[in-house]
């Protein structure tokens, strides 16, 4: 039985020799100021890789795009993604219309798009499909003043459909409401990044 | 006045108690105790800076490989009640929650995984990191049998719908600092 009263701990530590103390405290200080240096390498190397440009969210399941920089929200839109429809034609051809998932990218920017009708734009509505350069392809002020383009054929882009806006109601693309339209389509630049998820 | 004079005095008298008492204690302790005690205090300062500093590079670390990964990623901060759901560097979402009082407590800077996700009528839908924590929505808040024991939190149905379909199986969730 210790004569001393005190838990096993504070007995090793007065068993401990002033020195041997002194070298574990010397110790655990290195220890200490290798990881304070180590946290600041990463530190560091994670700033590197922040940057303040703005890019685009979409949340395809609220049907929420919000144009973020950094952490800060610069506009937060109601829109219209795919419909998550799928159409089939007699041959077998067949589409699902779902917004792209992931992270793309804005490859280019118009002003009064034009709508090139594609095929199963016929289909749906059983009509014959025409050549690809047929000009009844070619549709106007269908698409909003704006849009922005993500390749593959999808695009954020106005709706006269406004009222459908908060639902999923489009064939992939990302409609917005005019204003916001306007909104993005002027803070964004060919670039800017798009997540879509 | 006499009631004035008995107070003082005993207020001397309490006073000499607590010096004498002190001035014993200071009589055990020679110039070596209290460098040893320096000493242990030292220590006990730096093993709890190692331990924080550890923690900070663990979440460093998990942010370095999720940057230049291709995975969704959460992010709680519980001390806030508020939490990101992220890609690389980038926020998609930010969000609210709530955790339900249960026997154990959701794990404190901790790198979780998503096990499962459940849907369906009778358990409704969760995302589940093993037994160290499940994420609801506050509509669907009812668990049964073994999750009643699994710490919870608490998301508004918007946000629960999002994380939902955002993120999978293997997915990481990090319980520590933004």
């Amino acid at each position: 039985m210790p004569l001393s009263e005190g838990s096993a701990e504070e007995q090793n530590i007065q068993n401990i020799s002033i020195e041997q103390l002194r070298a574990k405290v010397a110790v655990l200080e290195q220890e200490a100021t290798r990881l304070e240096e180590q946290n600041q390498g990463l530190r560091q190397m994670l700033k590197e890789q922040e940057d303040n440009e703005v890019y685009i969210v979409v949340d395809t399941e609220n049907n929420r795009l919000t144009l973020r920089q950094g952490d800060a929200v610069l506009l937060r839109a109601v829109v219209g993604t795919g419909s998550r429809q799928f159409i089939e034609e007699e041959t077998g051809r067949n589409w699902y219309f779902e917004s792209p998932m992931g992270s793309l990218t804005v490859l280019g920017k118009e002003r009064n798009p034009v709508w090139i009708r594609p095929d199963w734009s016929y289909v749906e509505e059983n009509m014959p499909v025409p050549a690809e350069n047929d000009p009844d392809r070619i549709v106007r002020e269908v698409l909003g003043k704006y849009a922005l383009i993500l390749g593959n054929g999808y695009k954020i882009h106005g709706t006269k459909y406004t009222d459908l806006l908060g639902t999923h109601f489009t064939h992939g693309c990302v409609s917005v409401g005019d204003k916001d339209l306007e909104a993005l389509y002027k803070t964004v630049k060919i670039g800017t990044k798009v997540y879509i998820y | 006045m006499a009631f004035h004079q008995r107070a003082h005095t005993s207020i001397a008298a309490v006073l000499l108690v607590v010096l004498s008492v002190f001035l014993l204690g200071m009589q055990g302790q020679s110039p070596e105790d209290i460098e040893r005690q320096k000493l242990v205090d030292q220590q006990a300062d730096l093993s709890k800076r190692i331990a924080s500093l550890n923690h900070e590079q663990d979440f460093l670390l998990m942010q370095k490989a999720f940057y230049a990964s291709d995975s969704k990623y959460i992010l709680i901060d519980l001390p806030t009640r508020t939490g990101m759901l992220k890609y690389r560097n980038r926020v998609l979402r930010t969000f609210a929650f709530t955790t339900t009082a249960g026997k154990r407590p959701v794990p404190r800077n901790t790198v979780l995984k998503v096990t499962a996700k459940t849907d369906g009528k009778e358990r409704g839908r969760m995302l589940l990191f093993g037994d160290a924590l499940l994420i609801q929505s506050k509509r669907s808040s009812s668990v049964a049998g073994n999750e009643k024991k699994v710490p919870r939190i608490l998301v508004g149905s918007k946000d629960f719908a999002a994380l939902y379909y955002a993120v999978g199986e293997g997915s990481m969730l990090h319980t520590g600092k933004r």
